[in-house]
């Protein structure tokens, strides 16, 4: 299967007043065309730091030191973290976009829901609404009215903006009041897509909730809210960091059954990033574990369940609550990354640590087919 | 066996203000009479969406809330709460009953006898680093129950606090330190520790483990089983995390929209719930094994408003099997099967 996005050797530090915090340290990960990635770990693993690498939106003091990031757009691959920002903002929300872990930190509380959802549509699929407009206005031109010089000024600046969208005239010109109603006409064009994608949100009544603002909804359907801007444009990429995290579990499920339906209708790779394996379990297809800064195992679902194959990835799957069993727990706690361990960064709580753990560090190998792993225990791991 | 501790009609509401003079408009009905007893050395399980009123009913079980209405006894006589029950009923004898419910009903206590009831119950709350004054140290933190409660002073407090933390897997070096220097694992353990350096019997647990790891969860659902072992602790337990709940506790409450609807031991419940609430929250769980994987029909719709709940039974609007009944008529809390209590009218009947 072809390969959607493909990490290497990817390197991101943050630059603190403590010390340099070596994030991710190496991440080798790919996602195939059309399936679900679910990436795992604890707190502070790193998860977060790679989804915003992979859009280059690493926060300040961050940088990504090293690496690449193979993308396969729209139109052709693409290497992510050598472009320019222009490039960039053009590729998200297009061919990749993002849902976070907080709805309402997400949603602006000033702006109602269809004027943030049309946004999307305003900044990827300017030229497709301009032609709607411009289809609308010849109907209305046909007609006899007296506003008929005005529609035909309408039709003018339409046919500009269908040209160039970004052009300095019509900047000024939407600045100017009274003259900048022609917009109204693009609004009302994007609402009627708003609308739409609201409905397939399974959002009741779509048409009174575009009008609401963000504090008149409940969190379920904030989220809602937020997948839909997400999905706006139909993106090959969708990273889903935590989405459920804060929702109840009725709510959750909802989501997770919404999730799984709309993989299917747009066609979307998801990378789902969690600390959940009850959510994982439920919906991906491949599973990727990440232990402070590194993918220290990637393999199928149910082979990750089944036949977990480094330490800290069966010590994951055992602390699970199990009714009837004791706790089983990980000793120690997850290492501070301004100075992590040397060699592999599990060994100091690893049960199964030999010498070569602790000096030098394994490689992320494939052991089985498509089970890969980073673990001296395995060889190929050392070399 | 008598109950530990029982609550009767147990009501909390929050009033709604509103206008110019801030007048009260509604109530918040977070807590709509609720009875249930707790054994002694039991692990009471409280489960439901946020909104339900879980963590407010711990609140008003340790009176940390004044209750609306209703009753809390503490390890009253049984005699002395049916005397109470019978005298409220005849509505006679009211200096008789009141004198009683000062004696033996927590929600009637006042100033210095509540205080040191609070002495046998404790709280830990969710989320340690709010829960922990910033600029106190440990030894303060955890020593503070025993200046309040004036148990004991000195290099005695000092050596029960020491004591203390060692049984939570904290050492005396930690003594001398700020809430910020810990990782969320060992702040939570910080906080039981302040819950149980007064030798409590009864400790709510409010989402103890929801803001902490997966690996770190596990350590802090074997020490607070180790500790109800060792010192015979009776918890209430109130989670949102079903999967914990269900290797903690002893018996399950679910809760929805300030009722209780369903009330059952641990694994008859999590096998066969039967209120359709607590079927379809339970059906809800995601299951960590990728061979489970099952396509389920969620459940529609969200909770509605405490403030006007719907009328008859407040889950009908969401139940797929509602009936005519549901919508004007409340359901009763009924034993249906050894111990076994669901509020619904298609079972009760």
């Amino acid at each position: 299967m072809k390969n959607l996005l493909t990490l290497k050797d990817l390197v991101v530090k943050f630059y603190t007043y403590e010390g340099v915090v070596e994030a991710i340290d190496g991440v080798n990960l790919n996602l195939r065309d059309g399936e679900t990635l679910g990436l795992v770990g604890e707190t502070g693993c790193g998860k977060s730091v790679t989804s915003l690498a992979v859009l280059v939106l690493v926060p300040a003091p961050g940088k990504i030191e090293g690496g690449s990031a193979l993308l396969a757009t729209k139109k052709g691959n693409l290497e992510l973290l050598s472009q320019k920002e222009a490039v960039l903002q053009k590729i998200r929300g297009d061919d990749i976009s993002m849902i976070f872990q907080d709805p309402r930190a997400s949603l602006n509380p000033v702006f109602t829901v269809a004027e943030q959802v049309s946004e999307v549509f305003f900044l990827h699929r300017k030229e497709e609404l301009c032609k709607r407009v411009l289809a609308g206005l010849e109907n209305d031109l046909s007609k006899r009215s007296w506003k008929r010089l005005i529609y035909k000024l309408e039709r003018n600046i339409y046919k500009k903006m269908s040209e160039n969208p970004n052009s300095w005239r019509l900047r000024i010109l939407s600045k100017i009041p009274i003259v900048n109603r022609y917009q109204l006409r693009l609004k009302k064009e994007a609402g009627k897509d708003v609308v739409k994608i609201l409905g397939l949100m399974k959002i009741p009544d779509p048409e009174r909730v575009a009008e609401m603002y963000p504090h008149e909804l409940s969190g379920g359907m904030a989220q809602r809210i937020v997948i839909a801007m997400a999905l706006g444009c139909n993106p090959g990429l969708l990273i889903a960091d935590e989405p459920t995290t804060n929702l109840d579990v009725t709510i959750q499920a909802q989501i997770l059954a919404l999730i799984r339906e709309l993989r299917e209708e747009f066609k979307s790779s998801v990378l789902y990033i969690t600390h959940d394996l009850g959510v994982v379990a439920e919906l991906c297809d491949r599973v990727a574990v990440m232990y402070a800064g590194n993918v220290v195992e990637i393999a199928d679902v149910m082979e990750i369940y089944k036949n977990p194959l480094h330490p800290y990835t069966s010590a994951l799957l055992e602390s699970i609550p199990r009714p009837g069993k004791e706790f089983k727990t990980i000793e120690g706690e997850v290492p501070s990354l301004i100075s992590p361990p040397i060699g592999c960064r599990f060994n100091p709580r690893c049960t199964k640590a030999t010498e070569l753990c602790s000096q030098q560090k394994p490689t992320l190998e494939e052991v089985e087919k498509d089970h890969f792993v980073m673990c001296h225990l395995y060889p190929g791991s050392s070399k | 066996m008598s109950a530990f501790i029982e609550t009767v009609g147990l009501k909390k509401y929050f009033a709604v203000t509103g206008g110019v003079f801030r007048r009260k408009v509604g109530d918040v009905r977070a807590v709509d009479d609720v009875g249930l007893r707790m054994m002694k050395g039991e692990c009471f399980g409280l489960v439901g969406e946020s909104g339900c009123g879980k963590t407010t009913f711990g609140k008003t079980v340790i009176r940390l809330h004044k209750p609306t209405a209703g009753h809390i006894y503490f390890n009253a006589p049984d005699d002395i709460k049916e005397e109470i029950s019978k005298l409220e009923s005849s509505s006679q004898n009211s200096n008789e009953l009141k004198e009683l419910r000062k004696r033996y009903d927590l929600s009637a206590f006042k100033g210095q006898r509540l205080k040191s009831a609070r002495k046998q119950m404790q709280i830990v709350y969710q989320d340690p680093t709010t829960s922990l004054n910033p600029r106190m140290l440990i030894k303060d933190i955890v020593g503070e129950p025993l200046i309040v409660q004036k148990l004991l002073k000195g290099e005695e407090r000092r050596k029960r606090v020491i004591q203390i933390l060692n049984r939570v897997g904290l050492t005396e070096r930690h003594l001398y330190r700020y809430p910020h220097e810990f990782s969320g694992g060992q702040r939570q353990r910080i906080a039981i520790a302040r819950a149980l350096v007064t030798n409590p019997e009864f400790v709510v647990l409010d989402e103890p483990t929801s803001s902490v790891d997966v690996s770190v969860r596990a350590q802090l659902l074997n020490l607070f089983q180790d500790l109800q072992k060792e010192l015979g602790l009776t918890y209430l337990f109130v989670s949102h995390d079903l999967s914990v709940v269900e290797c903690i506790s002893h018996r399950v409450g679910v809760m929805y929209l300030g009722k209780l609807v369903e009330l059952a031991p641990t694994a008859e419940l999590y096998r066969e719930p039967l209120h359709p609430y607590a079927h379809a929250l339970f059906a809800s769980i995601p299951i960590p094994d990728p061979t489970k994987r099952r396509r389920r029909l969620p459940l529609k719709g969200e909770v509605p408003s405490p403030v006007n709940p719907p009328p008859g039974c407040r889950f009908n609007p969401r139940c797929e099997k509602a009936l005519e009944i549901c919508r004007r008529e409340e359901p009763k809390l009924v034993d249906v099967r050894n111990g076994h209590f669901v509020a619904c009218h298609l079972i009760g009947s």
